[in-house]
């Protein structure tokens, strides 16, 4: 019986790789010529970045299925207050994607050891993802693009309530009309023509 | 399931998505999320409906390998939904299929339309074929 269930874990894995993996990074890197380069330092250690993906795989349905180089998973360190690191993690392909929006998580750093917290999962979020100036509770506001639903389409922005943001954008009202006035504020880009952030490995 | 989507996602009017976001065509598909499709084939209704088939029919298959304990019922609810969240963002909790979508209730809604594209007498689906609960010529 576990090796039945062995046997079918390997083969989900693998028809996600089929399903998913249209292009491997370094592929889809060299076909447009621009690309988000990969994590590392001086931004992310080599422990933080094992502790973002330690947090990950544990804070998503099915997370011990991820595989981090076909999910194209970006980060982007937050210009949060002092003691308020965070970052966001948006999940630029893959099975926790939709035909058009995907799942960002917002993880806080311990202050006093290189561990990460989730604090919270945000769905339908589409490339760009917007880092304001303003804050709450020391948190950055951010900008998110909602996909789908006519009333809903365009910019929206959720705050951080002191302990989490909204999960789901599309049930906030649109503040924001015209993203391009804010297109210096993106915190995460995989746009070939403004690339913000960086893939985790 | 096709038609319910194609309404929720545009009222199938072929639009780009505003403010850099890839999503095009009535199917809203994503080019840079799903780079083997380009902007001409995701503008093109035969090409995106084709594509959108296909893309559940995968999550179909995903979905239930991840949640066996889901009914039929759930599993179309689930797949509907899966259009707009990907297939493994479900817990196995029915209840619970539709949130995080769009306006949290994007399966239901979609499920809800599908039975206007049904014949009201044999309660088949026009043209969508005998494998896909329709009928063929119709």
């Amino acid at each position: 019986m576990k090796a039945h269930f062995a046997i079918f874990k390997h083969l989900l894995v693998l028809s996600s790789v089929v399903i998913w993996g249209s292009l491997p990074l370094t592929a889809a890197a060299e076909q447009n010529g621009q690309h988000l380069p990969f994590c590392g330092e001086p931004e992310f250690s080599d422990k933080n970045l094992s502790e973002i993906k330690k947090t990950i795989t544990s804070s998503v349905i099915h997370g011990d299925s991820i595989d981090f180089e076909l999910n194209k998973i970006i980060i982007s360190k937050m210009k949060n207050s002092s003691n308020k690191d965070g970052l966001i993690a948006y999940f630029s392909t893959g099975p926790y994607c939709g035909a058009n929006s995907c799942m960002a998580l917002i993880l806080r750093q311990n202050t006093k050891s290189p561990h990460f917290k989730l604090i919270g999962t945000i769905n339908q979020v589409s490339s760009p993802i917007y880092g304001f100036k303003n804050k709450n509770y020391g948190w950055q506001d951010l900008g998110i693009l909602t996909t789908t639903g006519q009333a809903q389409k365009g910019l929206v922005r959720i705050r951080f309530n002191g302990s989490k943001y909204p999960s789901n954008p599309t049930m906030i009202k649109r503040e924001i009309v015209n993203p391009d006035i804010y297109k210096d504020q993106i915190l995460i880009s995989d746009s070939p023509e403004k690339l913000h952030g960086c893939y985790l490995k | 399931m096709l038609a319910g989507i194609g309404l929720r996602e545009t009222n199938f009017q072929t639009e780009n998505q505003i403010g850099g976001g890839g999503g095009r065509g009535v199917f809203q598909i994503d080019i840079t999320k799903h780079p083997e499709v380009s902007e001409a084939q995701a503008n093109d209704l035969n090409f995106a409906a084709d594509w959108a088939a296909n893309y559940l029919a995968q999550n179909k298959a995903t979905i239930q390998q991840l949640n066996p304990n889901f009914t039929g019922q759930d599993l179309d609810h689930a797949v509907a939904a899966s259009y707009n969240l990907g297939p493994n963002s479900f817990s196995g909790d029915p209840s619970k299929i539709d949130i995080g979508s769009t306006g949290n209730n994007y399966g239901g809604n979609v499920l809800g339309m599908m039975p206007a594209f049904k014949d009201p007498v044999t309660g088949l689906t026009p043209k969508a074929g005998s494998a896909n609960g329709g009928k063929d010529g119709c």
